[in-house]
């Protein structure tokens, strides 16, 4: 599964349960994002059970419709419970330092990994 | 024409209006400009963040955090804007290492009124809760996120402040002014 744009790529890999974010997703508002937001509950359908892994390391820039939308995704991972999330981000971008904690003060059990 | 005096709201004033700049630059364009081509705020963000950036050492770490600020802002006043009469002017001021940028549009009654209650909100309250208090009662079907804010107090070093105009009954000015120490961030 894959979405594709002329800024970014959003790519679902099957055999290691991850989403690769990357290049740049400025979307104009949150219903700019709907179809992101379908994609990231499909995903989330197959990985029940198991673990749902977020790669943000080529994700250059995303704005806060974007965190917005990925916050929403993780309170509803958070209240169904159903699968774990790990995130990965890059001390070299300098949002992801900064912002990708948020995520793990959403939902305790997210297992950030920021290298 | 009966222009009221301003409304100042927030650090606006910490640096004396009289100092004279290092090196300044300034962009004029119409919302519609970046409503139609939404691209354009993050392409003029860029350009931005890369004009003042290259000079320091870890410039790209900069650049993320001027381009992401930038963006945000831009993204604001673009959409918070009269759809006529609209106008964007984006002025940037260096100091030394401080960034002073300002955006000004030009808003309705309605929106600049919403934006001053929150400006308020944002200078009393605790901008961490609020900014998981407007995750946590997003609904699903809601358009707008309200974080662009909210985001850049909590997790980027700048201070803020907020300049409000009437020109006439429903012609306003907001400007908002951001000044960033470009070591920091």
């Amino acid at each position: 599964m894959e979405i594709k744009d002329l800024d970014y790529n959003i790519q679902y890999d099957e055999a290691t349960k991850t989403v690769k974010f990357t290049g740049s997703i400025r979307l104009q508002n949150l219903p700019a994002y709907e179809p992101i937001k379908l994609f990231l509950r499909d995903v989330a359908k197959q990985c029940q059970g198991s673990l749902l892994t977020m790669d943000f390391r080529e994700l250059q820039f995303v704005n806060s419709s974007g965190i917005t939308t990925l916050s929403m995704f993780i309170i509803d991972s958070r209240k169904s419970a159903t699968y774990q999330i790990k995130i990965q981000g890059s001390l070299n971008v300098s949002w992801q330092s900064k912002s990708l904690s948020n995520f793990k003060k959403l939902w305790d059990q997210v297992v950030l990994e920021i290298s | 024409m009966n222009q009221k005096a301003p409304i100042i709201i927030g650090e606006y004033h910490i640096i004396p209006e009289n100092l004279p700049a290092d090196g300044q630059l300034r962009l004029v364009f119409q919302p519609i400009d970046m409503t139609t081509y939404w691209r354009r705020c993050g392409l003029t963000a860029n350009f931005v963040a890369g004009f003042y950036s290259y000079c320091y050492e870890e410039s790209e770490t900069k650049a993320n955090s001027l381009s992401t600020i930038i963006n945000e802002l831009l993204e604001n006043a673009s959409k918070f804007s009269k759809a006529r009469e609209g106008r964007i002017n984006v002025e940037l001021k260096q100091y030394g290492n401080l960034l002073r940028i300002d955006v000004l549009n030009v808003a309705s009654k309605t929106l600049r009124d919403s934006f001053e209650l929150f400006v308020n909100k944002l200078i009393s309250e605790n901008v961490e809760e609020m900014y998981f208090s407007t995750l946590e009662t997003k609904e699903d079907g809601d358009t707008k996120s309200g974080l662009g804010l909210l985001m850049m107090l909590k997790d980027y070093p700048v201070r803020f402040g907020y300049s409000f105009t009437e020109i006439d009954t429903d012609t306003h000015e907001i400007t908002v002014r951001a000044i960033i120490n470009v070591e920091e961030i």
